[in-house]
């Protein structure tokens, strides 16, 4: 095999880290989406997504401060 | 308009259980086929199914998507390419680079919503035996 290799350096593992439970809670919204809900909990529902799409918004910022840092 | 995509099959690399039930409910919904493997000896072991797309997950538990794509490419040994699309939370710099060595043909960040698959399997596998199965 050749020598071709990815190693993530710290704040590479700990921004991918903290988008797999984000990207989790995406994954759910979307098949809660799927079942039926009433306008109030689509609402609630919408908000999350929101609130976590910010989330992860900020993470890559926070990534990118980092590893200029 | 519609695009017309025949119906093909995809294997997704994956490890974390959430993240496969995604993808594996994204693309049954777009009408195709998918089976998941949970870590680089089951996407090795699954591999000579032979599939027209794989999504390849970076962070695996045995080894990296990067390695596990190497391999193939081996095994593919210039007589066949299949197209490989890294999925992964990884959003760095030096991924690209590993990737592109690797024969990866793009790198979509999670969480990939269902039109950005959509678009992956127009890009790489719209070729000319197109049936009219839509979705």
């Amino acid at each position: 095999m050749g020598s071709i290799s990815y190693q993530p350096n710290i704040a590479s593992q700990v921004s991918h880290d903290l988008r797999i439970p984000l990207t989790g809670i995406l994954g759910m919204t979307y098949f809660l989406n799927k079942t039926q809900l009433t306008p109030e909990q689509k609402r609630y529902v919408s908000i999350i997504e929101a609130e976590v799409t910010r989330l992860l918004a900020l993470e890559d910022k926070l990534h990118t401060l980092v590893q200029n840092h | 308009m519609s695009v017309k995509v025949r119906r093909i099959k995809v294997l997704i690399v994956e490890d974390q259980p959430i993240a496969a039930m995604v993808t594996h409910a994204m693309l049954l919904e777009l009408g195709h086929h998918a089976d998941v493997a949970v870590d680089g000896k089951d996407a090795l072991e699954k591999y000579p199914n032979s599939y027209d797309l794989i999504f390849m997950d970076i962070g695996l538990p045995d080894m990296t998507g990067i390695e596990v794509t190497a391999e193939i490419r081996r095994l593919e040994n210039s007589q066949k390419h299949t197209p490989i699309v890294a999925l992964t939370a990884y959003t760095d710099q030096e991924l690209k680079l590993a990737c592109r060595a690797v024969g990866i043909e793009e790198i979509i960040h999670k969480p990939a919503n269902r039109e950005t698959l959509k678009e992956v399997i127009v890009k790489y596998c719209n070729d000319k035996s197109i049936l009219t199965f839509e979705k």
